[in-house]
């Protein structure tokens, strides 16, 4: 392998991960872009769809057997339905009470969240890792010197078709371009009689059945997820958000797939075992030197 | 339709910004609210919009009696506010923001007619259709403003400031665009800096003052009134 091969090889390598990343960050920066808010709950809200996942995969084994497309995809549909739901459940009850609150008490509350679901799944899951079930046999692609995996490919793919629908809806539905006008300025949207709870509740459905979405893919790639596995890959997801501009939605997309890219890079020079330190070294510089991010949100002057 | 606002009192914490505001709107005309900066002109305008919850007081709209707002009802009902700057969507193109004027009528068909409407009543829109509205100038905005709001299909829109910050030829524009509105039978409730313009078109108009109507009568009448040309047209 040549020194560049090497280096597209990691990229590539990165890039799967990288793609999660994205899924997570769109709604750290959708729910940011519309209330302001950081939810660190988002987390563990992306583990427990693989939690969910998990859940249906054992439930559905006890009664038919299924083949493995239709199990998957009643794996996704129940992640990003329970996922959903629950966004939307966590806003309407600890967060929409506090709209009018100061912004601290909101991320507080989110904080708190985030420990509540964390508890949670240790208590109905366990403390130690649960296997996730192997679908696809460990197939590689070469091109030239190249490898890509297929549940590389799967993880890339189904991810840019998430990322294209979501795009789809924000762009030409009424409903997203609402989502739109509501995150520029509330009250003109509100004036306009767009019922701002709704699109609230619709961007917090929307962002966490995407991460909902990137938490089985999650345990389909790692094969073992644990009840905190969602905090640091939250965190990680919150940097991507913030390398994008958080806010910005294809900044989140661009940024994730960057951060994925930047720890397959450390990883391959240097040690996967820094490949944390960097995502956070690069977290810390970001806020310092450029806190809008890469892509710089159009402000109103 | 016929709005009527009763004895309307909101307060910022300690402070009362309207201390029982009454007044009424009828549509096909245009109603003139003027007063000083931070008289409560706006306050009462957001109140109606039901963006302010007020504490004391009520609205009658057809003499049905309204006492708990909800913004996208009172949309419904047709009473649309064109909000102080204007306040486009900036990043949505002229035609999405146009359609957000149309969101509670999202479904109906007659939509696309009406936006074709807006155009030729507003040519400059068509103009610029695919522009991001951040990208107009301030005359356009205002118009665009408008242009949204007409889309909800007002029976009675509430304009805050429509002038405010443009050249006067172009102020002269909008107040044309005002006219025409009016001449279809739209109800105007309008807040204005020009008091010279807004006293002289307004079949009915309000003086507030800290919170309070201090004088009302016709708009040509109040025109020719000392305490109002000395206060409001710097004579």
């Amino acid at each position: 392998m040549s020194p560049f091969e090497t280096f597209i090889q990691q990229l590539i390598n990165g890039l799967s991960i990288g793609m999660i990343y994205a899924l997570i960050a769109l709604g750290y920066t959708m729910v940011y872009g519309i209330i302001q808010l950081i939810n660190f709950a988002h987390g563990e809200i992306f583990i427990l769809g693989a939690f969910f996942a998990l859940f249906v995969f054992s439930f559905l084994g006890s009664f038919v057997p299924l083949n493995n497309i239709v199990t998957i995809i009643i794996m996704f549909a129940a992640a990003m339905a329970g996922c959903g739901l629950l966004g939307v459940i966590i806003e309407r009850v600890a967060y929409r009470p506090l709209r009018k609150a100061p912004r601290l008490a909101c991320l507080i509350t989110a904080i708190g969240v985030s420990f509540i679901l964390q508890n949670l799944m240790m208590i109905v899951w366990g403390p130690i890792d649960k296997s996730f079930p192997v679908f696809f046999k460990h197939v590689v692609f070469t091109v030239g010197a190249l490898r890509i995996t297929f549940m590389q490919g799967f993880i890339i793919i189904t991810s840019l078709l998430l990322m294209i629908s979501l795009h789809f809806f924000v762009r030409r539905t009424m409903l997203g371009k609402a989502l739109r006008a509501t995150s520029e300025d509330m009250v003109a949207a509100r004036l306009m009689g767009i019922n701002v709870d709704k699109v609230i509740s619709i961007c917090f459905l929307i962002g966490s059945a995407l991460a909902g979405a990137g938490g089985v893919m999650y345990g389909m790639y790692y094969t073992t997820i644990t009840f905190h596995d969602g905090y640091l890959v939250g965190i990680k997801a919150f940097t991507a958000a913030v390398i994008g501009g958080i806010g910005n939605v294809p900044g989140a997309m661009l940024g994730g797939v960057a951060l994925g890219m930047l720890e397959g890079l450390a990883a391959g020079y240097i040690s996967s075992a820094w490949k944390n330190v960097f995502a956070f070294l690069i977290l810390v510089l970001l806020l310092l030197c450029w806190p809008s991010g890469i892509l710089r949100k159009f402000r109103n002057e | 339709m016929h709005l009527k606002v009763n004895n309307l009192h909101i307060s910022y914490g300690k402070i009362e910004m309207l201390k029982g505001i009454t007044l009424e709107v009828s549509q096909g005309t245009i109603t003139a609210l003027v007063g000083a900066n931070g008289a409560g002109k706006s306050t009462t305008l957001m109140a109606i919009s039901g963006i302010l919850p007020f504490k004391e007081g009520s609205m009658d709209i057809d003499g049905r009696q309204i006492t708990r707002i909800k913004t996208d009802e009172i949309v419904a009902w047709g009473i649309v506010q064109v909000p102080e700057g204007r306040r486009v969507f900036r990043r949505l193109t002229v035609l999405e923001n146009l359609q957000m004027g149309a969101f509670l009528r999202r479904h109906d068909r007659t939509v696309k007619d009406d936006i074709e409407r807006v155009f030729s009543l507003l040519p400059i829109l068509s103009k610029r259709e695919k522009q991001e509205a951040g990208t107009l100038s301030g005359g356009e905005q205002q118009m665009l403003a408008i242009g949204r709001a007409l889309l909800a299909k007002p029976k009675i829109l509430l304009l805050d400031e429509p002038s405010l910050g443009l050249a006067p030829l172009v102020a002269e524009k909008i107040f044309d665009v005002l006219l025409k509105i009016q001449a279809e039978g739209v109800g105007i409730l309008l807040v204005e800096q020009n008091a010279r313009w807004a006293l002289e078109a307004a079949a009915w108009a309000y003086v507030i003052e800290t919170g309070k109507i201090v004088l009302e009568g016709e708009g040509r009448k109040l025109l020719m009134n000392t305490q109002v040309r000395k206060a409001y047209l710097g004579e």
